[in-house]
């Protein structure tokens, strides 16, 4: 069937949904494709807070928050889009507010906040409450707020339907996507004068992650593949506290209200590698230091784990303001955070990386200005960048809010002042996606897509996780090689029309191949250490050579090709932005 | 199918809370029936007597009447001498005695009456509000629902005009036993 | 341990009823109900088909009825079903909505009974600069409500909603609940005509059946109650 919509959001997580209400709101005919229900997105799963310079509870600015988030970035975020961040993200909290958001509160009856990671008062001196939060479900709350808004704004949602191709016409403009029907089997066309990707992160390609088993980057597969590079993938962030094993995310919250890592010995070892803040270091710093005290021995019990020690904060603070994460220790490893400490380790958790977009959340095909039309993208999957090589925790609720409405207001704009009319499909849209699917129904024989998916998911594991050598990231590479090959001749049993998700577990790992060669290139090509990106090989950050983004552009069959894109700098205007050794 | 949720539709409010209401009021007349039926020393039967069939002389079953205590078949007797609407002194006590012994007293009747009148008032509608929940649980068509809800009300005011006749004329025409 | 794994399946595409496969999957105790699904899924019969996405309790995916009681799959663990090898561990589609395929259902009817409560702030005051002030104690009164993922446990667990299938059910009348308690909303009225109505509100006969399958630990029925008294009072009081 063929659908007609001014805007097309793919993804409804925090980012699609803010997109969609800001244009609707604007008077677009707005669409959402998704592949999950939107209430099952991930945006859900954000725990602890969202960043936004309110001071309800000290005194705060946005600077400062601009300038930890630069310092968090390792100076490779993008500073107009960074105070464009940081500034929108005070106005928005409160419109989230009014839309319904339950967010906790303080004795003043105001927004409650919290300190997190990395987040200080004037530039760097301690530590500040910044992060607004609805209890430790601050996702779930914005998620579903969102959602009931969309709903009453009338957003047409398209739910279960798995978007499959990107629709351009000759000269490269995008003007709708193709998309399957996950219930029928169908194949459908949309056709819009805006496409928005807001696919989210990718954290399924690694063996330990927080992610959703949604979290297959498919957005970012289906944009190389119309010839539209990615930025800076080679940075992949580690949470520091994930549950043992699982990866089960253990909010920066835990340590914002008191908690204290261990090792081995019990000693709150981040003294060592962060004086000042302590356990309230950066993701990166905290997660390079679990690693090396595993290295060197101190793990417990020799096992690859060390304590998020929470005993002494008290069971009321952990049932009240921490009560997921309580209750998660205590279902998935039967450890009482009240009297016992939890077991964790990093798991993969946020692509810094993606889509490259201005901070309108317009797609560059390269260079600065040089715009794909039609095309926009934001949250996870966008690199706008604000994270640059390293996120601050909060931070990531704060881009897919903050730039999802600048989406939605940009779409809305546009169509006022340019008119609705689309330009024209290109002939049968559909066929590529359909010989793609009929190819993978047709084989036979041929591996599982479970085996290859283990595969990869190690490969990337061993080799392009928190440390990386050039020996490491070769040998990732050449398996990615095997593993493009074995995706595609993988073969399903499933062979029905309906719901079949084996055949779309198939799809997503090929897309899975297809970024993950995109992250262990660009870490290999990177010859320096900047924030999450940690070369054993090039330890120091090297601003002369690298302080950089990198483009990545691959014809799908293995062959890619770089270029650089300069970091916007504001350093003339405020020269406390200017890169500086990053010490907490 | 998509469900349609009007908000045009009748408040149901005051029937779950006179249901509520009637339900707590049906504790209380409850308590107080089974007060007199089962503990008071006059007016109690004695119930294991009841239900144990026996056999007459000829051999037929028969069903014996409850049997009263002392304190009922004394008070019985009593009134017999100077009413013989309660048949000779020295006849077996019935239940029948025993209740139009309470009614005999004017104040009391209308008391007893109300008492009654309420009590069948709360329990009809009591259990009739709960039959049509049930019905309409399982009754899909809102057609068929309404008109089924319809008739259950008009069951429940038959019967309470049918309770209501019986409790009123109860003992206004008492004649004596023709037994 | 080894254990003995039914699935009831049904696929409308072929089968005319639906019927129970039996598979053995090795498992630790420690191991979640869904990933006994995801080894299966991966490693036995791709065609076993069901809802996942978080893995821990947010998403409100896989909602499903393992050993007879309505679950989220990813948040009980093995050790939980299972004790010793061979036990079985049953699992269904949740009932009283239209199974689509094995373990999926249509949420079609309880994504339109959400819709039907108004679940969505209603204040026409102009808003003001800052945040509506709301105190921690008010918050505190919509808290518990606001932690549902509506997954569809609870009303796929009412014998109401398995009996009147358009009845609202809990989780549409918890988001009511949600937003007319919510010290910020002006739209009490507009809510409760909706479920003051005979598909709303008073079909809810206080079974608890519910509170017992939210994965949440939400406890439905005592809002369901505060709801039922503040339509009484607007109606009567």
């Amino acid at each position: 069937m063929l659908f007609n919509h001014d805007v097309v959001i793919v993804g409804a997580g925090g980012a699609g949904l803010m997109a969609a209400l800001y244009a609707k709101e604007g008077g677009a005919d707005v669409a959402v494709v998704s592949k999950l229900h939107p209430l099952r997105s991930h945006t859900g799963a954000a725990q602890g807070g969202i960043g936004a310079a309110l001071a309800n509870e000290e005194e705060d600015h946005w600077m400062w928050h601009a300038f930890d988030t630069i310092k968090g970035s390792d100076y490779i975020g993008d500073q107009d889009a960074i105070l464009i961040m940081c500034q929108d993200a005070p106005r928005t909290i409160i419109e989230l507010e009014h839309y319904g958001v339950p967010f906790s509160r303080n004795k003043q009856g105001l927004i409650s906040q919290r300190r997190f990671g990395g987040h200080t008062r004037n530039y760097g001196e301690s530590a500040v409450r910044r992060a607004c939060h609805a209890a430790d479900r601050t996702g779930h709350a914005i998620l579903h707020t969102l959602y009931d808004q969309c709903t009453r704004k009338g957003v047409r949602f398209y739910d279960e339907f798995q978007v499959l191709d990107l629709l351009q016409t000759p000269d490269g403009t995008v003007n709708g996507v193709v998309a399957y029907e996950i219930l029928s089997g169908d194949l459908h066309t949309f056709h819009a004068k805006h496409v928005c990707f807001a696919t989210g992160g990718y954290g399924r390609a690694f063996q330990t992650t927080s992610n959703a088993h949604a979290g297959t980057g498919d957005g970012l597969a289906l944009t190389l593949r119309a010839g539209i590079p990615l930025e800076d993938m080679e940075f992949v962030q580690f949470h520091p506290t994930g549950l043992y094993r699982l990866g089960i995310l253990i909010t920066e919250g835990a340590r914002g209200e008191g908690g204290i890592l261990r090792n081995n010995s019990g000693e709150r070892f981040m003294e060592r590698y962060a004086p000042t803040v302590k356990d309230l270091a950066p993701r990166d710093l905290i997660s390079q230091a679990i690693y090396k005290e595993i290295r060197e021995g101190r793990g417990i019990n020799g096992e690859p784990y060390v304590y998020l020690d929470m005993t002494h904060v008290g069971a009321d603070i952990l049932e009240k303001k921490l009560p997921e994460i309580t209750t998660f220790s205590r279902t998935y490893l039967g450890v009482d955070p009240v009297t016992q400490p939890i077991p964790i380790a990093p798991t993969c958790h946020y692509a810094m990386g993606g889509i490259p977009t201005d901070y309108n959340g317009q797609v560059e095909k390269g260079q600065r200005g040089d715009f794909v039309q039609g095309f926009y993208a934001a949250g996870e999957c966008a690199c706008v960048s604000i994270h640059g090589a390293n996120r601050l925790g909060t931070n990531s609720l704060t881009d897919l809010v903050v730039f999802g409405r600048r989406v939605g207001m940009h779409m809305a704009e546009r169509l006022r002042t340019e008119g609705r009319t689309k330009e024209p499909l290109i002939a049968d849209p559909e066929k590529r996606t359909r010989e793609m699917l009929d190819g993978i129904l047709a084989r036979q024989d041929g591996e599982n897509v479970a085996t290859v998916r283990a595969d990869l998911q190690d490969s990337m594991m061993k080799g392009v996780s928190v440390f990386r050598t050039d020996e490491t990231l070769t040998e990732a590479l050449s398996d990615l090689k095997t593993l493009r090959a074995r995706a595609r001749a993988t073969t399903v049993r499933d062979k029905g029309k309906r719901f079949n998700t084996d055949l779309l577990d198939a799809v997503e790992l090929q897309h899975m191949v297809e970024y993950a060669e995109a992250i262990a290139a660009g870490a290999l090509r990177r010859t320096e250490s900047r924030g999450a990106h940690s070369r054993d090989d090039y330890p120091s950050r090297d601003d002369a050579a690298w302080l950089k983004h990198t483009l990545y552009w691959s014809n799908g069959e293995g062959e890619y090709r770089f270029a650089d894109k300069p970091v916007t700098m504001k350093t003339d205007e405020f020269p406390q932005f200017k890169p500086k050794e990053r010490k907490y | 199918m998509a469900l349609t949720y009007s908000s045009n539709t009748k408040s149901h409010a005051q029937g779950w809370l006179l249901h509520r209401i009637t339900g707590t009021f049906l504790v209380f007349l409850l308590l107080t029936h089974f007060w007199i039926q089962h503990f008071d020393a006059t007016t109690r039967s004695v119930v294991e007597q009841v239900v144990v069939k026996t056999e007459n002389a000829e051999g037929q079953a028969v069903t014996p009447m409850p049997t009263y205590s002392e304190n009922a078949e004394n008070a019985v007797n009593t009134r017999r001498k100077s009413d013989p609407r309660f048949g000779p002194v020295g006849a077996p006590v019935t239940p029948y005695d025993v209740t139009m012994l309470r009614l005999a007293d004017p104040v009391y009747a209308v008391l007893w009456k109300t008492f009654n009148l309420f009590f069948l008032l709360f329990a009809l509608h009591h259990g009739f509000y709960g039959l049509n929940n049930v019905l309409s649980d399982y009754i899909r068509r809102p057609m068929v629902r309404a008109v089924v809800t319809k008739l259950v009300w008009i069951v429940a005011g038959l019967l309470f005009i049918i309770g209501a006749y019986s409790v009123i004329t109860a003992g206004l025409n008492m004649q004596p036993p023709t037994l | 341990m080894q254990l003995n794994v039914k699935v009831k399946r049904f696929n409308p595409e072929k089968d005319s009823a639906p019927y129970w496969q039996d598979y053995t999957v090795n498992a630790d105790p420690m191991d979640t109900a869904l990933y006994l699904l995801l080894k299966i899924k991966w490693f036995q019969d791709g065609t076993l088909t069901f809802r996942k996405s978080c893995a821990h309790g947010i998403c409100g995916s896989d909602a499903m009825q393992i050993n007879g009681e309505n679950k989220l799959a990813c948040s009980i663990l093995v050790k939980d079903i299972a004790k010793n090898d061979g036990d079985l561990v049953a699992f269904e589609p949740l009932p009283g909505s239209p199974v689509v395929k094995d373990l999926v259902i249509d949420q079609t009817r309880f994504f339109d009974k959400y819709r039907a409560v108004m679940p969505w702030l209603i204040n026409g005051s102009p808003a003001p600069e800052k945040e509506r002030l709301q105190s921690a104690a008010d918050q505190e009164i919509i808290e518990d409500a606001t932690k549902c993922i509506l997954c569809g446990a609870c009303t796929h667990a009412c014998p109401s909603t398995w009996a009147d299938p358009n009845y609202l059910g809990p989780a549409a009348l918890l988001k009511a609940y949600r937003y007319t308690f919510d010290t910020r909303d002006e739209g009490a009225s507009d809510r409760l005509r909706v479920v003051d109505s005979g598909e709303g509100l008073w079909k809810c006969y206080t079974i608890f059946n519910c509170v017992q399958a939210c994965p949440k630990e939400i406890d439905i029925t005592r809002w369901l109650s505060a709801l039922k008294r503040r339509a009484v009072l607007e109606k009567v009081g």
